[in-house]
């Protein structure tokens, strides 16, 4: 994905720019400005949901309602208590935030489709309210509110709130932008694919999706403030469950999984409806066939170009996925890496049930520091649910596993990996759009110069220079490390497999690790790559790391590890050296299957 | 609130819960079957109502020439996927195809060009109309769904929406915005413990528990209800068996259309029912399916129940709250089924 | 003899890797023909190119001739009506319904075909499997391993293929339970059955199988009669990796 925009798009945005700030004074129809001040009301609602649905995947079909309290905040303070439009902006905020932390906190931990249809009942809920409330002027509204006034002069015109509701479109695509190539942001690009991989780089995934319902919403309350004052009037209409739903259009029209895609869209649905609603009258049919028309607009859409209009812009752009740091900033702190020879892993006869089946059935296993240890077994021998238990993905029904001396029980993937233990995924976790640097800079996530999960706001207003330096240079040192910065700003899914499960290896360095653990590095590799990827192993471990190998390939395992663990059944069956392993009849029944 | 009033409360309730059960089914039965949530199920609600309307004073539904029309376009897709798209398989179906789009939806036409001057009883009406309703399923699925079969719940989702948009304009157009309300099928009426009850709300209530239980005996007794369940339990274990997944779909989506059809002609004597009139029953029918998170019919049953109930008395008590009430009833029953971890995928 | 199934210049892919270049592969009629290799040598892959149920982005390329039908494009639904039934290795049962149920979803096809006493093959079966006869009633999730693969084969069975393909049946199964499993293919065989087995076990699918393929990084490095292979120690080294250096000879 394509996050850095205005770097790709030299003349294009300033060529734009100045169309922008020249329009109004330009003998233009007031009627057009009008309509591209709903460009821009609608672009912001977008924005969030291109944040929100797009990148993090979460869907919400109630973004009307947010719209409508931040509108309806301001309309019942700016008249009834006949304060600045300002300080309605503020507590339309306040509102909006406290409402969305209280469902987000109900709904975000729900999986699938309980967020959309909670949204739904939430949309429709909050319509009828504004309906009802006689203090909100029930079906007929407030009206009479004020202009907003900027720095004492009046908005009061179209071409007059032009502007400033143009500026919060940009700051908001601008703050969009850098909250995503930030560290909270590739955090929040990994929540679509699923939680595993992120809370494994320590990353507290709920936390982050209620981050993007806020931000999401307040932009929808923004939008709402603004368009309560160039109305100077509002009323529950506009804040109906069909707007949530078209805002959700829009933003899909446009493209979800791009900043830019929210204006698109926005301008898109609105240029198109004018159209239709221009066209209708001339065919003389009275009622409104534009709905069925705008149907099946999406509809055709949906099936022929799912990724929106965007991917049409980017087709002829060429994309430049360069990524501006400062190499030389100061390294990050490391930990103190214990001595060679002294315990860094034990497992004491654990134990793992699902229901009735004993996945792992006693096994204890210890690795030293600067060792490596394979441990293998025929498939189904319970070496993914060791690896797991060890990662802490799941809990041990018995047994304990100490860490450097402490004990890990009950720690969750985050807390296991703030102890200093990194891994890799049997089925490559990367983010396949984003660049091979920013992948493994969300390895450093525990690393920020922030508060762990924090950071937001600074990023969003890119305060962060210091730590995204710091963070992509150390990505670009372990790339180094690795043998692959010549890949450094390619999409990540655009690289073989044998790559893709170095850049794990590097995403998992970065974390700096005292224990690498890789699950099955080799599956799925060609010979050669296997060949270069035993090199790294040994690489590593002569730079002192310590690993665990969890693998199936034996040819693999026999050429870089010090010792081996056989497991069968969930039971261990042989343990020793690679020679000795070789020559044990017990493994090569295991492997071979017996016969009688 | 005496007895009486509560008695009567109860009744409407309850005919209220017998139509949103129904349409919650239509909902789950679609939801498990396609991963499709189609909220377009209330306006073949609203088609079934106003084309029994339209029938029984004598004209023929505009519906059947949005038949005709669906017909044509499934056929048109159908061809050019068999000559453009090179597939022989529906190559050799072309001709059964042409005469099942094109030839039975004119034929329906004609009968009812022929049938609706005259007219018979009431019950000849409700047969016409769910054999007019019949057919839409499969077009729907077939033209819409079928291409982005493989697509995110989300765009399905907003698919339906679409779909959902242009029915109402083409309800609207079809039928102006006029709420019309049909012939009841029974005026007898009989006194339930001192509370007088309609022979429809009776008729009402049997009816949907005669279905309830023609749908159980359809999904454990018939190999095509299992085969349908299967496809819901497992998509892919269905097609190792040889169960088609748009098979499944298209019968999925006919057997909702058509239950929907059969809550339209049944409430549409005592309930005034107008183009944008199903789509709030659909919404509430969606809020009993969510209840039963999606997949249980049971349970989607009874919170079918609970809305209806819900939903007279706080009209009863506080008119203006009656949807904010309905409707903001799924959050605690999101909140309990997030606090019991229940994660469907 | 002739061949029930004849693969040729087969290609899959399963993301950027390719898995499976240029294979070939026959099964003549009434024969067990066997695919064993490592694990991660490419043998899902296979059977799912040739099923037509890869997963995007996955694609799968080549001639499949199914007597003389050309198959390669067919969808896997009407792949098993035309007489090919999968038993895969996740099994993919039907969790919530009862053992009878699978067993008669099984028979879907026969009714699709237009037959009209679909569910004849259900006493051969619960013959084959007493213990699905007794778990009859029982939801399908309640099963032990050994049972559910009892069911997975059963219900492929109901289909009365003609070509049985099966998915590391072996997968996850206590020794006593896949030779049961084992013991009902070579009676099956008895039977008339033509079967492809996709095993790991290289010893147990060798002893019951005519003819055997090992496949090896998406190749097929070695095939030949199955009582030759078993006897070849080559095969023991391309498991234990002790092959490495050998391998480009073959």
């Amino acid at each position: 994905m394509k996050l850095r925009v205005f770097s790709s798009l030299p003349i294009l945005p300033s060529f734009f720019l100045i169309i922008m700030v020249a329009l109004p004074l330009l003998p233009v129809p007031g009627y057009w400005i009008t309509l591209i001040n709903y460009i821009g009301l609608y672009s912001l609602v977008a924005l969030g949901l291109v944040l929100l649905t797009g990148i993090g995947g979460l869907t919400s079909f109630g973004q009307a309602a947010f719209v409508g309290i931040g509108a309806y905040t301001t309309a019942y303070f700016s008249t009834a208590m006949d304060v600045s439009p300002w300080f309605g902006l503020f507590i339309g905020l306040g509102l909006t935030l406290i409402s969305a932390l209280a469902i987000g906190m109900i709904t975000l931990r729900m999986a699938g489709h309980f967020l959309p249809l909670a949204t739904i009942a939430w949309g429709l809920s909050l319509y009828y309210l504004f309906g009802t409330l006689e203090v909100l002027g029930q079906y007929d509204g407030l009206l009479g509110l004020p202009a907003i006034s900027f720095f004492g002069f009046e908005l009061r015109s179209s071409e007059e709130i032009y502007y400033l509701i143009w500026l919060f479109v940009l700051l908001a695509v601008w703050s969009v932008n850098n909250l995503l190539n930030s560290r909270p942001g590739r955090a929040i690009r990994a929540l679509r694919d699923g939680p595993e991989m992120a809370e494994a780089m320590g990353v507290n995934t709920q936390w982050k999706k209620v981050v993007i319902f806020l931000y999401a919403a307040a932009l929808a309350s923004v939008s709402g403030w603004l368009f309560a004052h160039m109305q100077r009037a509002v009323s529950p209409s506009p804040f109906n469950l069909v707007s949530g739903i078209e805002y959700l259009f829009m933003a899909v029209l446009g493209g979800i999984l791009h900043v830019w895609g929210a204006v698109i869209g926005a301008a898109a649905f609105i240029l198109s409806k004018e159209l239709i609603q221009g066209i209708v009258p001339l065919v003389g049919i009275e009622v409104n066939i534009e709905l069925i028309i705008f149907g099946m607009m999406i509809a055709l859409v949906l099936i022929f170009a799912r990724n929106g209009l965007w991917s049409l812009v980017e087709h002829f752009i060429p994309p430049n996925r360069k990524i501006e740091f400062n190499p030389d900033a100061a390294p990050l702190t490391k930990r103190i890496k214990p001595e060679v020879g002294s315990r860094v892993l034990t497992v004491n006869s654990i134990v793992k049930r699902f229901g009735g089946l004993v996945a792992v059935n006693g096994l204890s296993f210890h690795i030293d520091a600067g060792e490596v240890l394979g441990l293998i077994g025929p498939n189904g021998a319970g070496k993914s649910t060791t690896f797991n238990l060890v990662t802490g993905t799941l809990s041990a029904t018995e047994g304990d596993i100490h860490f450097c001396g402490e004990s890990l029980k009950g720690e969750h993937a985050r807390e296991i990996v703030a102890r200093g233990l990194g891994r890799t995924f049997q089925h490559v976790q990367l983010i396949p759009d984003m660049t091979v640097i920013e992948n493994v800079a969300l390895g450093a996530y525990l690393r920020g110069s922030f508060s762990a999960q924090g950071g937001v706001i600074a990023s969003l207003f890119k305060l962060n220079k210091n730590e995204e330096d710091r963070a992509l240079a150390e990505a670009s040192r372990q790339l180094k490390r690795v043998g692959l910065e010549d890949e450094m700003y390619q999409e990540a899914g655009s690289l073989s497999l044998g790559k893709q499960r170095v850049v794990e290896i590097a995403r998992a360095l970065c974390s700096d690790p005292l224990l690498l653990l890789l699950d099955e590095p080799a599956a799925g590799l060609r010979h050669k790559e296997k060949e270069e990827l035993a090199d790294l192993v040994l690489q590593l471990k002569s730079e002192g790391m310590s690993l665990l190998l969890v693998e199936h390939d034996m040819d693999f395992v026999m050429n870089v590890t010090d010792r081996i663990l056989v497991v069968e059944f969930g039971t261990p069956i042989a343990t020793g050296t690679p020679s000795e392993i070789r020559e044990n009849p017990k493994v090569i029944e295991a492997y071979l299957g017996g016969i009688e | 609130m005496d007895w009486f009033i509560a008695g009567f409360l109860v009744q409407d309730g309850l005919t209220a819960a017998a139509v949103y059960a129904l349409i919650a089914f239509s909902m789950v039965l679609i939801f498990s079957v396609t991963r499709v949530i189609f909220i377009g199920i209330g306006e073949f609600l609203s088609f079934a109502a106003l084309s029994m309307a339209a029938l029984q004073s004598g004209n023929v539904p505009a519906t059947v020439l949005l038949l005709i029309g669906l017909g044509f376009i499934t056929f048109m897709a159908l061809l050019w996927q068999a000559f453009i798209g090179k597939n022989t398989r529906i190559r050799e179906q072309l001709l059964i195809d042409a005469i099942k789009l094109i030839v039975v939806p004119v034929v329906f036409y004609f009968v009812l060009s022929f049938y609706a001057p005259m007219r018979g009883n009431v019950l000849i009406d409700i047969t016409l109309i769910l054999l007019l309703m019949l057919p839409f399923g499969g077009m729907i699925y077939r033209i819409f769904y079928q291409p982005i079969a493989e697509a995110s719940v989300l765009i399905l989702l907003i698919f339906s929406v679409a779909i959902h948009f242009s029915l109402l304009g083409l309800g609207l157009l079809m039928f102006g915005p006029e709420g019309v309300r049909t012939l009841l099928i029974t005026d007898v009426n009989i006194n339930l413990l001192g509370i007088p009850v309609t022979g429809q709300a009776i008729f009402i209530v049997i009816l949907t528990l005669v279905l309830i239980a023609a749908l159980w005996l359809f999904f454990t007794r018939s190999l095509t209800g299992k085969a349908l369940q299967a496809t819901a339990v497992n998509s892919r274990g269905a097609h190792l068996v040889g169960i088609g997944s748009h098979e499944a779909g298209r019968l999925a989506f006919t057997l909702g259309i058509v239950l929907a059809a059969l809550c339209g002609v049944m409430i549409s004597p005592i309930a005034t029912i107008a183009y944008d009139t199903g789509f709030l029953i659909a919404l509430k029918g969606f809020v009993a399916a969510i209840i039963g998170g999606l997949y249980s019919f049971p349970v989607s049953a009874l919170g079918a129940i609970l809305v209806g109930i819900v939903e007279v008395f706080s009209a009863f008590w506080a008119s203006t709250y009656k949807e904010i009430i309905v409707f903001t009833l799924i959050i605690p029953v999101l909140l309990w089924q997030s606090l019991n971890g229940k994660h469907h995928h | 003899m002739k061949s029930i199934l004849k693969v040729s210049n087969f290609n899959a892919r399963y993301g950027k890797a390719d898995i499976i270049e240029n294979l070939s592969l026959e099964i003549p009629e009434g024969q067990i023909v066997t695919v064993i290799g490592p694990n991660g040598a490419g043998k899902s892959t296979l059977v799912n190119g040739l099923m037509a149920s890869m997963e995007s982005p996955g694609y799968a390329s080549g001639n499949i001739q199914f007597f003389d039908q050309d198959i390669s494009r067919v969808p896997v639904e009407a792949i098993v009506r035309l007489g090919i039934s999968l038993v895969p290795e996740t099994r993919e049962l039907f969790g919530s319904m009862t053992v009878l149920e699978n067993l008669q979803l099984g028979a879907y096809v026969r009714r699709k075909r237009g037959e009209k006493n679909y569910f004849s093959e259900l006493e051969k079966i619960y013959g084959l499997f007493p213990r699905l006869k007794e778990r009859q009633g029982q939801r399908s999730s309640t099963l032990s391993g050994g049972e559910r693969q009892m069911l997975a084969v059963g219900r492929a069975l109901m289909a009365q293929p003609k070509l049985l393909i099966l998915d590391e049946p072996s997968l996850g199964l206590a020794p006593r339970i896949t030779q049961e499993i084992f013991h009902i293919l070579g009676r099956l065989k008895e039977l008339g059955m033509s079967t492809l087995l996709i095993e790991q076990n290289a010893r147990a699918a060798l002893k019951i199988s005519d003819y055997g393929y090992v496949m090896e990084l998406g190749r097929f490095t070695m095939s030949g009669p199955s009582d030759e292979l078993a006897n070849d120690p080559s095969v023991i080294e391309t498991y234990l990796g002790f092959g490495k250096k050998k391998e480009s000879k073959q």
